[in-house]
């Protein structure tokens, strides 16, 4: 797996190939690893798919009932520190992921969290198998002014260079969450060979 | 000395019948909807509209901080009488339900489902120790595969009606509802006749006293009337009263109570 999560000023890119490993063999090339929770808040999932979905219905059930106490959306830093809370309450039986959370609500947030709850909030990040291949394309690429088309380029970028040297990363297929001021788009971009 | 005898239980809450086979603690919260403010609710056949008194008893009060009708989820909603701290306890409650089911099933909570867990938790505190019934009745209302409306009483008993009304206005309310209702009414005539019923228990209805929301079977999401839009239905309607002058008929529908 490679998931890869950019901020820029007008938003949030989360970018993720689309192949299940299980062991050395590739499960599938077409699924989603990047899931929304709200309509401007997703997740990217990395290590185990069970426990990233259970989190995700999880925080989903926490946002609306959040919403409908409150009478306004739970904002991506309120969501990321819940997310590391409850990560952080099962230490010592853990849920085995590495997410990235990204939204736009009142402003761009990212941020990644570890299977322990360890929350960091970044301007770019990288996880999964492949994502020291991923982060060096990021690390040389990123600059704050990018545009979201920039950002988004660059993110699909790096998860197809992890796709080439990680083989536990597909690189036919990538999967990309933008999030805007204006809501949350998805699109697949698809490499022929 | 430090060793004070705890009290006998028999009278520590409402647990105790009164001779003829009354809970008069569960009567007593009646009466304290009985004078609540008056809330309404009127089901056509692609939806449901809920419609509630606001009693403004100053002009200091910020009028958005007072807002009556509790959106549970998106497809359902409720309209409080009684004691609205009380009602507040069960709407917190239905809001949690609503999303653990969701979280459970991953389908949205059908209405019937939530209505008896609200009654569950209303029942309970009409039979154990150390707690009062709730002072509240709630009119819930939504969408699932079609239109729903409910009221929830004090005892935990509840009745799926197609126009309703309960608090102080009820009288008044369901004899306009039981004159003026038809399967057949449509989304502007079931509104109408909703702000219509409560209009009748107002002594000056303005649009600021009446709160309206509804919600159709196409879109499962419910909305607000603006305040312009409360005005245009209110003036329509007090322009049709003026006109034909409906004669009053005081009924006392208390017969209903007998259901419960």
């Amino acid at each position: 797996t490679t998931t890869v999560g950019i901020k820029v000023k007008e938003g949030v890119v989360l970018a993720a190939d689309t192949q299940a490993s299980l062991g050395n063999m590739v499960e599938t090339l077409n699924i989603r690893k990047i899931l929304p929770i709200t309509d401007r808040i997703a997740i990217t999932t990395a290590g185990s798919v069970g426990d990233v979905q259970a989190l995700a219905r999880m925080l989903e059930a926490q946002a609306r009932y959040y919403q409908f106490t409150w009478g306004r959306p739970m904002t991506t830093r309120a969501m990321a520190n819940l997310l590391s809370n409850i990560l952080n309450e099962n230490k010592w039986f853990p849920y085995m992921v590495q997410i990235i959370i990204g939204g736009y609500v009142d402003k761009p947030e990212l941020a990644s969290v570890d299977a322990l709850g360890g929350l960091v909030f970044e301007k770019y990040t990288a996880t999964g198998s492949g994502s020291p291949f991923a982060i060096a394309i990021i690390e040389d690429g990123y600059r704050e002014d990018m545009s979201i088309e920039e950002a988004k380029e660059l993110a699909v970028r790096a998860v197809k260079t992890a796709g080439k040297r990680d083989v536990y990363t597909g690189e036919r297929k990538v999967q990309v969450v933008v999030i805007t001021k204006d809501g949350m788009k998805e699109e697949f971009v698809e490499f022929k060979e | 000395m430090a060793f004070v005898p705890p009290q006998a239980g028999y009278d520590r809450a409402i647990t105790v019948f009164s001779p003829d086979g009354r809970l008069f603690q569960v009567n007593y919260a009646r009466e304290a909807v009985k004078r609540g403010a008056t809330a309404v609710g009127v089901k056509w056949k692609g939806g449901v509209v809920l419609a509630v008194e606001k009693r403004i008893t100053s002009r200091l009060i910020e009028p958005s901080s007072y807002e009556k009708i509790f959106q549970i989820d998106d497809h359902i909603a409720a309209a409080p009488s009684g004691i609205i701290a009380d009602a507040r306890v069960l709407v917190d409650r239905a809001r949690l339900e609503a999303q653990i089911y969701r979280l459970t099933y991953g389908e949205p909570v059908p209405l019937t489902v939530l209505v008896k867990k609200i009654c569950d938790l209303k029942q309970a505190h009409t039979q154990y120790g150390g707690v009062r019934p709730f002072g509240a009745a709630l009119l819930m209302a939504g969408v699932n595969e079609k239109p729903e409306l409910y009221e929830t009483d004090p005892s935990g008993a509840y009745f799926e009606w197609k126009a309703v009304a309960i608090g102080s206005g009820r009288n008044t309310a369901m004899a306009i509802f039981e004159e003026h209702y038809s399967d057949d009414i449509d989304m502007e005539g079931a509104i109408k006749l909703a702000i219509l019923a409560l209009a009748k228990t107002l002594e000056e209805p303005s649009p600021e006293s009446i709160e309206v929301a509804y919600i159709t079977l196409d879109e499962k999401r419910w909305k607000k009337l603006d305040k312009e839009e409360v005005a245009k239905y209110l003036n329509e309607i007090l322009e049709e009263i003026k006109e034909e002058e409906v004669e009053e008929r005081e009924e006392d529908y208390s017969e209903l109570d007998q259901n419960y």
